[in-house]
C-alpha cells in the first residue's frame, strides 16, 4: 500500500517545490453553488451586426454566458426583426476554430504567402511592446511618415495616426464609397456631414437604378423596402450590364453599355429640364445653380446618348418622363453602382443621381433620398482633451495630398508608393481588418510589404496578410464589444442601438484598446484618453438621450427619438441650399457641373470583354468566406458570360475558364447566361483566399482583384475624377477555356 | 478492458489521490511551454512516472514513453521549438489549427461551442463548478476537461467518508470520461501524431489517451465492485 508520504518521496520534484506546487490546479474552474442551478431561461443581450455597414441590430440569446442564437431586433428601423443570411450565420465567426486566439510573433525571418512564419504565442505586453518599440525606432530614424496605418477611418484611428504624427492613414474609401460621399457632401450636406445612404424606397412610386443592387447584396432593409414598394405598385427600372437580382425584380431591365450611365443620365436631365417636368417649387426654393445646369446639359441629347450607351433615345426620353411625373420617384444609389467607384466617370454619375433626385423634389422628402436623422449627442472632444498633435508632413505615400477633396487614402496607389520609396521610404505598417485580396493587384502590395522592416496585423482571422506579419494581434468580434451605435445606413428617424457584448474569448482585444496601449508604451500617454473623462462622456451621451443603459436594455435594446418626419428646408452647404454647382468643387478647382467623360478603357480585339465586378447576397468582402453554411450555399465565384459568347469559345456551364487582363490571370468557373451583355464578363467578389489558415475559405474560387491594375499617383491623376475613385470596372479581359 | 490496476480493499482513497495528481500532471505538461514550464517539466514527468509505476503492468509502456521524453533535452534552447509546435498544433497555424484541443472541433458541426461544449458546461454546473471568469477558453478545452477530472477526484477523496457518496462521484467521473473526454481525445491524438514535428506532443497526447483509457477501465471495475 503506498502512503502519501511515500508518494511525496517518489515525486522527485526539485528542492524548491513543495506540496503546494503539486496541489496547483490551472484555475479554469471555480466552485460555484450558483452554477449548480443552471439557467433555465435564455438571457438577452443586444448588439449590432458588424458583417456589413448596414449594422442591423440583433438580439443575442445567451445561456450560461454563451450566445446560442440570434434574431434581428424588431425595434430597429434597419433590421425590423430580420437578419440576412450572413448575419444569421455570423455566430460561426465567434466560434470559428480558425479564429486568432492569442497574440503571436513570427520566429521565421523569411516572409511569404505559404511560408510558415513559425508563430509563437506571446503576451499582450510583449506584442504591444514590439509594436511600440519598433514604431519609436522608426520615428526616431526615419520620421513618423515612415509608418503606414491601413485601417477604416474611425475616430480612434484618426486620433492614433495624428498622435504619432504620420500622414499615412490608408482607408478603403476610394475603393468603396468616396465618389458618392463627395458628391453628396458637396451638393447637399456639407463636408463631413452625413452619408448618402438613407433612401425611403418603401414609399417611392418609381425607383430608377443605374447598377444599384441593394437587394442583391442582401442589404436587409433595402431588399424588403423595394419588395414592399413593388407590392404597393411602384415601378422599378434598372440599367445594368448584367441581370442583377434587383434587375430580375424590375419592370424593365436595360442592359446598358458599362461606363455609359453618365450619358443616359445627362440626357435624362436634359429631357426633364427642357420638357419642364421638374418640380418648380422645389427647385426655386431649395437649390442654386439651376440655370448653369440647364446650360450645361443642352448638348447631351438622347440621340447622342443612344450612340454611346446602346439605349434607344426614345427609351431614354420615356423613362425620364416617367421618372419626373411619377411621384415620389428616386434614383437608387449605394456603393458599387455606376456612381462609384467603378468607372472613370463615376463621380459625375454620383452627381447626376443627386441632380435627378433634386429635379423631382426627392431630396429629403418621403419616397426619396433622405438626410440621416441623428440624435443630438455630445462630442468626445468636449470631454477628452489632448495636447496639440505633432505636425505631420503633408506628403503621403499614396500621393493623396494631391486630391483636395479626400484624405482617406488610396488603395490603388499605396503599393507603388511604397515600392518607389517616393516621396520617402516607408518602414512599417499596421493593418486593421484589411486583407490582401481587398486591394487591386494584391501581388504588388505583397511585394511592397515585403520591403518593410515591420508589419503588425490585427484581425479576427489568420488571413494571408497575417502570414507576412511580424506580430499578430487577435481582435474580438462584434459580439465581444460594448457601446451605443447610431443607425447610419437607414436613419429615417433618430435611433441608437445598444451593444452588449460577451467578454472577449481567448485573449482577444478590441483594436481601440490596442491602439491606446501602443500609445502608452510609446510614452505618448498624453494622447490616451483619461478613463474618467470617457466615463463622463458616456454618461453625457445617455443624458442627452434622456435615458440610461438599463432603460434602453429593458426597452428592447433600442432608443428611438422623435419619429415624426419633418422635411428639411435648409441644407448643409455654404448657401444652405442644394447646390447644382457645388461651391466646394469650385473652390478646389474642379468643374462644379457634371460633363461627359468617356470610360477609361473599352473592349478591343485582344481583350473583348469588360470586367464587371459585383457582390452576391451570401458573402461580404473578404470576411465571411470561412462560414461553412455560406460556402455550402455558394461554394465558389463564377464568371458570368453571355451564352452565345460562351458557345463561340466552346464553354459550357461549370467549365473552368481563364480570365485574363493585362494585370493578371485567374481561373474561375464559367456560368453562361442570357442575363449579361455580350461584351461583358461579370465576376463576383469575395473569393480567392491564399491563406490556408482560413480552412473553409482557402482554395475556393478566385480573386477578381488580381485582374485589376494598381497605379502610380501620376497615372491616377490623369483621370479627371476629383474623388480619386479606383475604377474597379475599368478593366478589359479575355476568356479562354482552362 | 481488463483492469490491471492493483487496488486493494481499503486503499481506494490512495488511488484517487494518485489519480488526482495524474490528471493535474498531464494538464501541467500540456500548458503552453515557457521558461517556468521548462523548469517544472521534469518534476511533473517524475510525478507521472511514479504514479504510473504503481498502477501495474498495463502502464509499463507509458512509463517507458515518459523516460524517453525525459531523456530529451528540454531546455531553453529547445523551448522555442516546442512553442512553435504548440502554437501551430493547438492555437493557430497558416494551415488551419492542426489539432485543436477542443471536443467540438471533432463533432459534426464545424464550430466551437457545439453540443460537446454545452454538455461539458452543464456537467460542470451540475457538479457545482463554473468556468472561472479569468479564463475565456471554451468549456470543452482539453485543459478544462482535465481540470474537471482533477476536481472530481478531489471531491471523491473528500466524500470518501461514506462509500456510497464516493461511488456517486465515481459514476460522474466515469460518465464524463466515457461520454465527453474519451470520444474526442482518441481522434485528437491522431491529429497530433499526424502533424507534430517535434515528437513531444505526439508522446504527450498518447500518454493522455492511454491514461484516460486506464482510468476509464479502473472506474468501470470500481463501479462493478460497488454493485456486487
Amino acid at each position: 500500500m503506498i502512503s502519501r508520504r511515500d508518494f511525496l518521496k517518489f515525486s522527485g520534484l526539485l528542492a524548491s517545490s513543495s506540496i503546494l506546487e503539486l496541489d496547483r490546479d490551472l484555475g479554469f474552474l471555480v466552485p460555484s453553488a450558483e452554477a449548480a442551478q443552471p439557467e433555465k431561461e435564455e438571457k438577452k443581450l443586444y448588439g449590432v451586426c458588424g458583417i456589413c455597414s448596414m449594422g442591423c441590430a440583433y438580439i443575442a440569446y445567451v445561456q450560461n454566458g454563451w450566445i446560442v442564437r440570434l434574431e434581428g431586433n424588431p425595434r430597429d428601423q434597419i433590421a425590423e426583426g430580420k437578419l440576412c443570411v450572413k448575419g444569421r450565420s455570423s455566430l460561426n465567426i465567434l466560434y470559428d476554430p480558425d479564429r486568432l486566439k492569442y497574440p503571436m510573433k513570427r520566429t521565421n525571418p523569411k516572409k511569404g504567402i505559404g511560408v510558415d512564419p513559425k508563430w509563437v504565442k506571446i503576451s499582450w505586453d510583449e506584442a504591444i511592446g514590439m509594436v511600440a518599440t519598433k514604431f519609436k525606432e522608426i520615428i526616431a530614424k526615419d520620421g513618423p511618415q515612415a509608418i503606414v496605418i491601413f485601417a477604416r477611418a474611425k475616430p480612434h484611428l484618426k486620433h492614433f495616426v495624428k498622435s504619432i504624427g504620420t500622414p499615412n492613414l490608408i482607408v478603403h474609401s476610394n475603393a468603396c464609397d468616396v465618389s458618392h460621399d463627395i458628391a453628396w457632401e458637396s451638393m447637399v450636406t456639407g463636408k463631413g456631414k452625413g452619408r448618402p445612404f438613407t433612401v425611403d424606397y418603401e414609399n417611392s412610386r418609381y425607383i430608377l437604378s443605374f447598377g444599384w443592387d441593394g437587394p442583391g447584396k442582401s442589404k436587409n432593409k433595402w431588399g424588403r423596402a423595394v419588395n414592399n414598394a413593388l407590392e404597393k405598385g411602384a415601378r422599378l427600372v434598372v440599367f445594368d450590364p448584367r441581370l442583377s437580382i434587383t434587375a430580375s425584380k424590375a419592370h424593365e431591365w436595360i442592359p446598358i453599355k458599362p461606363g455609359t450611365d453618365l450619358a443616359v443620365l445627362l440626357a435624362m436631365i436634359r429631357t426633364i429640364i427642357i420638357e419642364n417636368l421638374f418640380d418648380h417649387e422645389f427647385i426655386s426654393k431649395y437649390t442654386i445653380g439651376f440655370n448653369e445646369l440647364k446650360g450645361r446639359v443642352q448638348q447631351y441629347t438622347p440621340e447622342w446618348a443612344e450612340k454611346i450607351s446602346d439605349v434607344p433615345a426614345g427609351r431614354i426620353v420615356r423613362i425620364a418622363r416617367e421618372f419626373a411625373t411619377t411621384k415620389p420617384a428616386v434614383v437608387a444609389s449605394h456603393k458599387r453602382d455606376a456612381g462609384g467607384p467603378l468607372y472613370s466617370n463615376s463621380f459625375r454619375v454620383a452627381q447626376c443621381f443627386i441632380i435627378m433626385n433634386t429635379l423631382v423634389g426627392s431630396i429629403d422628402r418621403p419616397g426619396g433620398r433622405i438626410l440621416d436623422r441623428k440624435p443630438k449627442l455630445p462630442k468626445e472632444k468636449d470631454f477628452v482633451k489632448y495636447p496639440e498633435y505633432p505636425k505631420a508632413i503633408k506628403e503621403r505615400i499614396d500621393g493623396m495630398e494631391r486630391y483636395p477633396l479626400t484624405k482617406k487614402g488610396n488603395f490603388f496607389t499605396v503599393a507603388q508608393g511604397i515600392l518607389s520609396k517616393k516621396p520617402y521610404p516607408v518602414k512599417a505598417a499596421l493593418f486593421w481588418k484589411y486583407n490582401l485580396p481587398s486591394f487591386p493587384n494584391r501581388l504588388r502590395l505583397e511585394e511592397a510589404l515585403k520591403t518593410l522592416d515591420f508589419i503588425a496585423v490585427s484581425d479576427i482571422y489568420p488571413t494571408e496578410l497575417t502570414e507576412l506579419a511580424d506580430v499578430v494581434l487577435p481582435e474580438g468580434t462584434f459580439f465581444e464589444g460594448k457601446g451605443l451605435k447610431e443607425r447610419k445606413y437607414h436613419a429615417m428617424y433618430p435611433q441608437m442601438a445598444l451593444v452588449e457584448g460577451i467578454k472577449p474569448l481567448y485573449d482577444t482585444k478590441g483594436f481601440k484598446k490596442v491602439l491606446y496601449s501602443i500609445l502608452k508604451k510609446m510614452a505618448l500617454k498624453e494622447y490616451v484618453p483619461d478613463e474618467e473623462a470617457l466615463k463622463a462622456f458616456s454618461k453625457a451621451k445617455f443624458e442627452a438621450l434622456g435615458t440610461t443603459k438599463k432603460e434602453i436594455h429593458s426597452n428592447g435594446g433600442i432608443w428611438t427619438g422623435d419619429k415624426e418626419f419633418k422635411p428639411k428646408t435648409e441644407f448643409g452647404t455654404p448657401s444652405k441650399k442644394i447646390e447644382f454647382t457645388p461651391s466646394l468643387l469650385k473652390e478646389k478647382g474642379f468643374d462644379p457641373l457634371p460633363y461627359w467623360i468617356e470610360p477609361k478603357v473599352m473592349p478591343n480585339k485582344e481583350y473583348p470583354y469588360r470586367l464587371i465586378i459585383y457582390r452576391t447576397p451570401w458573402q461580404r468582402m473578404m470576411k465571411t468566406q470561412n462560414i461553412p453554411v455560406l460556402i455550402e450555399i455558394y461554394p465558389e465565384n463564377t464568371a458570368t458570360i453571355y451564352s452565345k459568347e460562351a458557345e463561340k469559345l466552346n464553354i459550357k456551364d461549370g467549365d473552368y475558364v481563364w480570365v485574363e487582363s493585362t494585370t493578371g490571370k485567374i481561373k474561375v468557373k464559367a456560368h453562361p447566361s442570357e442575363g449579361i451583355r455580350s461584351d461583358c464578363v461579370a465576376i463576383d467578389h469575395s473569393f480567392g483566399h491564399r491563406g490556408k489558415g482560413m480552412s473553409v475559405a482557402f482554395g475556393k474560387g478566385s480573386n477578381e482583384g488580381d485582374l485589376v491594375p494598381d497605379m502610380t499617383i501620376e497615372e491616377m491623376l490623369k483621370n479627371p475624377d476629383p474623388s480619386a475613385n479606383v475604377m474597379w470596372n475599368e478593366v478589359v479581359v479575355k476568356v479562354s477555356k482552362a | 478492458m481488463q483492469n490491471d490496476i492493483s487496488y486493494r480493499s481499503g486503499d481506494s482513497t490512495e488511488i484517487t489521490y494518485l489519480r488526482t495528481f495524474a490528471y493535474r500532471a498531464f494538464a501541467h505538461c500540456f500548458i503552453y511551454p515557457s521558461k517556468a514550464w521548462i523548469s517544472e517539466l521534469q518534476g511533473w514527468l517524475n510525478t507521472l512516472r511514479s504514479i504510473l509505476e504503481d498502477f501495474g503492468p498495463s502502464t509499463e509502456d507509458m512509463v517507458k514513453t515518459i523516460e524517453e521524453i525525459q531523456k530529451e533535452k528540454y531546455n531553453l534552447q529547445t523551448l522555442q521549438t516546442l512553442q512553435i509546435e504548440y502554437t501551430r498544433l493547438f492555437i493557430n497555424a497558416t494551415s488551419s489549427v492542426l489539432a485543436p484541443p477542443y471536443a467540438s472541433a471533432y463533432s459534426e458541426e464545424r464550430w466551437f461551442y457545439g453540443p460537446p461544449a454545452i454538455r461539458a458546461l452543464y456537467t460542470y454546473q451540475k457538479a457545482g463548478f463554473a468556468l472561472s471568469p479569468k479564463s475565456r477558453e471554451m468549456p470543452d478545452y482539453l485543459l478544462v476537461e482535465l481540470e474537471f477530472m482533477t476536481r472530481l477526484c478531489k471531491k471523491e477523496m473528500e466524500d470518501s467518508k461514506s462509500y456510497g457518496e464516493a461511488s456517486d462521484i465515481c459514476k460522474k467521473q466515469h460518465y464524463f470520461l466515457t461520454e465527453q473526454l474519451m470520444p474526442w481525445v482518441s481522434i485528437w491524438r491522431k491529429y497530433v501524431e499526424a502533424s507534430d514535428r517535434a515528437g513531444f506532443y505526439t508522446k504527450l497526447a498518447m500518454l493522455i489517451e492511454k491514461w484516460l483509457k486506464i482510468d476509464t477501465a479502473y472506474l468501470t471495475n470500481t463501479g462493478e465492485r460497488s454493485i456486487a
